[in-house]
């Protein structure tokens, strides 16, 4: 059930029109159900999957919580050292379960390609396994769930169908936002109401949603050439330089538009999910970037990871000079991020480069001159655009191995980049993606220079009722110029 | 208790959405009565249905043009693009006058990699709008390979409205002329994809009746004979589709096959099974002769000389003339022997 199409919005009606109807304690369960019917949409087994990671996460927490206990003396003589120990192995076979079902064939592959390198086998063979649609969002969610509970953030009473919703719920199941345990589950306990701004506001995002997915994202991806991905080579440096831009933007629109739909979508039942985006191509840092490209995803790496490793680090040296702690704590977070992303080379070396750049930035933040944190510089300063256009440029470098299957592909981009300046430039097909890059640049920066993702909504109605019509007219449009694809995020 | 207490929506009640329709509507209105005014038209390139095959819609145009232009066509070539580069349409016209002594105007609809499905679907379109008297399906065994150009057309919105599937898309393309404006304004946008995977010419180089003739160079290493993996068959959806085919009969309009040749001497040197060949012609002629109708296999008489083939499946327009004229010449010898019955109303003595 693919989130534009027409049957997901025709489930999605049923679903808010009979959740308005059932009593508010039956809400959750209605929505439960339906996320659950939603997910075997895709494939059944994947919600049997989700349903045995529910049940163990929410009966490990009940364990470490006290409201069952375990009869093993040894733990029981020190409960501390027991709560610990549970909290680790929920968060080891969740990882386990992320890995087993994410990146055995990467590893195993990698194995086997060194005992045939070696001579010691001399067929290199796929495990094939399938990895289930969303996994890698409701895992962190659920090692989420259990470092909040460990830390006591979460109601001891918490029912199993408001975990079981906040691993599932429908909205965000596919791709996030990755929602925090101790923030999202009280929001499942309260009555919701919504009202007229509530709907104005959700219904908004629906559409900008769908302007930067169908307009944007799906118009770009449709006319970038297939063979761009595969050989690189056979493009002039122009033309690759054209189809990396449009990569970067229809990856950036279409994740932005993904969660702009379902941010609404779930405003309408009342419940907020969390931002991921903030016009991230107007930061003029790494940190600053981080700070507004896929947040939920950097601040559960901040919050789950970094912080954690940097206090440990802390713990042998206390010197916020002492590079280690400055160093070690980036790479590791992003060298995650990357294997979190895909299992493949091009997505470590993706993560690598960016810790690099983050720790690079930190180390001058911390040893460099003043003069180079231009932060309270106005946008329009000359210095600040030449730092936003050079931000840009390493950005989208660091990106390219992001944007291929393999690094010998991104070796091979960066050659003919470098080597194939004369033409012939081709350029099939660049029209429309030029439309597509102007309009996606006027709601950024819409929505950048007013600090408002809903600026839209404080013109007047008249005005209003233009932009509407405008959307839904450009929406029609886009669904007519291309084919739907998938939401690229799907994919990891 | 109020069981709508979870929503709390006061007054007024979507007055921005209601002004946004009054908005859509007159944009509709406006953009509706423009391009009726045919302001746009000289921008119009193409018939403009929005499908993802562009020689389909270069096709659409051709013949819609030119009925325009001359108010009926006769006979329709239909087939893949063997048929869109070895038949010329008014040679056989030509032929069919100096053998029968009557006029007879033919229209090439050939389109690259077409298969029989498509072809049927096709076919019933086309009779529907512009009740052609014969239609010829060119075919040949290595058809069979062709789906992805049938399952564009088969799936194509205006393609099953127009064969009776409703749907808002067809609808609106038959309907709206601002909607084929914009469909093919789309198509101009991305013209650079569609000119990209021609192997077979530029679709805009089509002639105006849907004839593609190809340069006379031969080059019979650019097309390398292919080979099948699988047991070839006939499948039931080809099957389904000659009987859609032959069902157009009782509308009129009398269907012929004919085999399309390819270089066969460049068949024997491959490693191609010519078993198949010698089922495919068993097969369709079983097929044919159930509902008596004919198909008239040209592999064998080798009418095309070595030097006048474009590559090894594809006619020069040398080839094609020669081609061309054998099937006008046989199209007349056929009706002057009363073998084939064309029917009248479609033949207009000049």
């Amino acid at each position: 059930m693919n989130l534009t199409s027409l049957t997901f919005l025709s489930f999605t009606l049923i679903v808010i029109v009979i959740y308005y109807l059932v009593p508010g304690k039956s809400q959750n369960i209605l929505l439960l159900l339906a996320s659950y019917i939603f997910y075997c949409s895709w494939d059944w087994h994947f919600a049997i999957i989700l349903g045995a990671i529910t049940i163990f996460n929410f009966y490990l927490t009940k364990l470490f919580q006290g409201s069952l206990t375990l009869k093993v003396n040894s733990i029981n003589k020190n409960p501390n050292i027991a709560r610990r120990s549970i909290l680790w192995i929920g968060i080891l076979i969740n990882i386990s379960a992320l890995i087993f079902f994410k990146q055995s064939d990467f590893f195993i592959s990698k194995f086997q390609s060194l005992l045939s390198h070696l001579g010691l086998i001399d067929h290199i063979g796929m495990l094939r396994i399938l990895l289930p649609v969303g996994m890698s969002f409701y895992v962190l969610q659920a090692i989420s769930y259990l470092v909040d509970s460990y830390q006591g953030h979460i109601s001891n009473n918490v029912s199993f169908v408001n975990v079981a919703l906040y691993l599932v719920y429908f909205p965000k199941l596919l791709s996030g936002p990755i929602e925090r345990a101790g923030s999202f589950l009280p929001k499942l306990s309260v009555s919701r109401v919504v009202d007229n701004q509530q709907i104005t506001q959700s219904v908004a995002m629906i559409l900008i949603g769908l302007m930067r997915k169908v307009v944007v994202a799906d118009v770009i991806i449709a006319r970038i050439p297939p063979n761009f991905y595969k050989s690189p080579d056979s493009f002039s440096a122009i033309d690759l330089s054209f189809w990396w831009i449009a990569f970067m933007i229809s990856l950036y629109n279409d994740f932005a538009g993904y969660t702009s739909i379902v941010r609404g979508i779930s405003g309408l039942l009342g419940i907020d999910l969390s931002p991921n985006f903030e016009n991230p191509f107007f930061s003029t840092s790494i940190t600053e970037f981080w700070n507004h490209w896929h947040m939920t995803l950097s601040h559960w790496l901040r919050d789950y990871i970094y912080f954690p490793l940097s206090r440990f680090l802390r713990r042998y040296n206390q010197n916020r000079t002492f590079i280690p702690n400055i160093v070690i704590p980036p790479l590791i977070t992003m060298f995650l991020c990357g294997l979190w992303h895909g299992e493949s080379w091009n997505y470590v070396l993706w993560g690598l480069l960016m810790g690099i750049w983050i720790a690079s930035e930190q180390l001058n933040s911390v040893f460099g001159s003043r003069d180079l944190n231009s932060t309270q510089l106005n946008p329009w300063h000359p210095k600040k655009i030449l730092q936003w256009i050079m931000f840009l440029i390493i950005l989208f470098l660091v990106f390219v191995p992001f944007m291929f299957n393999d690094i010998e592909t991104s070796f091979i981009f960066f050659q003919s980049l470098l080597t194939k300046w004369l033409p012939p430039i081709t350029l099939l097909g660049w029209r429309l993606p030029v439309l597509a890059f102007i309009l996606a640049a006027i709601i950024d920066l819409w929505q950048y220079t007013r600090k408002d993702e809903l600026i839209f909504l404080r013109y007047n109605p008249k005005i209003q009722s233009i932009l509407l019509a405008l959307s839904l007219i450009l929406i029609f449009l886009g669904f007519h110029a291309n084919p739907a694809s998938q939401f690229i995020y799907q994919g990891f | 208790m109020n069981r709508y207490k979870y929503v709390h929506i006061q007054p007024p009640y979507g007055k921005i959405a209601q002004n946004a329709l009054i908005f859509l509507l007159l944009f509709i209105i406006i953009s509706e009565t423009v391009s009726r005014t045919g302001i746009l038209k000289p921008r119009l390139s193409t018939f403009g249905i929005g499908t993802s095959d562009y020689t389909f819609e270069v096709q659409l145009d051709r013949i819609k043009t030119r009925i325009e232009k001359e108010g009926y066509v006769d006979c329709i070539f239909l087939g893949s693009s063997r048929v869109l580069d070895d038949i010329n349409p008014d040679t056989v016209g030509k032929m069919y006058l100096e053998t029968a002594g009557q006029f007879i105007r033919c229209q090439n609809f050939g389109i690259t990699g077409l298969g029989i499905t498509g072809a049927a679907k096709i076919a019933n379109i086309l009779t529907r709008l512009y009740r052609p008297r014969l239609i010829v399906v060119g075919t040949q065994f290595l058809d069979i390979q062709f789906q992805d150009v049938d399952n564009r057309i088969l799936n194509d919105p205006w393609v099953r409205y127009s064969t009776g599937e409703f749907n808002f898309d067809g609808w609106l393309i038959d309907h709206s002329l601002a909607f084929r404006y914009y469909m093919d304004e789309i198509r101009y946008l991305s013209i650079g994809d569609n000119k990209a995977n021609q192997d077979e010419g530029i679709p805009d180089q089509i002639l105006q009746n849907g004839y593609l003739p190809l340069g006379l160079s031969t080059d019979p290493l650019r097309n390398l004979p292919w080979e099948l993996h699988s047991k070839y068959e006939i499948s039931v959806d080809s099957r389904e589709a000659v009987k859609e085919l032959l069902a157009l009969r009782k509308e009129d309009v009398q269907i012929l096959f004919i085999e399309m040749p390819i270089r066969y001497d460049r068949y024997k040197s491959s490693v191609y099974n010519f078993n198949d060949e010698h089922i495919f012609k068993k097969e369709t002629t079983q097929l044919l002769s159930k509902s008596s109708s004919a198909i008239w296999f040209t592999q064998d008489l080798n009418l095309v000389p070595i030097n006048d083939w474009h590559e090894s499946e594809h006619m020069n327009s040398t080839g094609a003339e020669i081609f061309s004229a054998w099937i006008g010449n046989q199209l007349g010898t056929a009706v002057e022997k009363g073998t084939l019955v064309i029917p009248a109303r479609s033949i207009v003595n000049q």
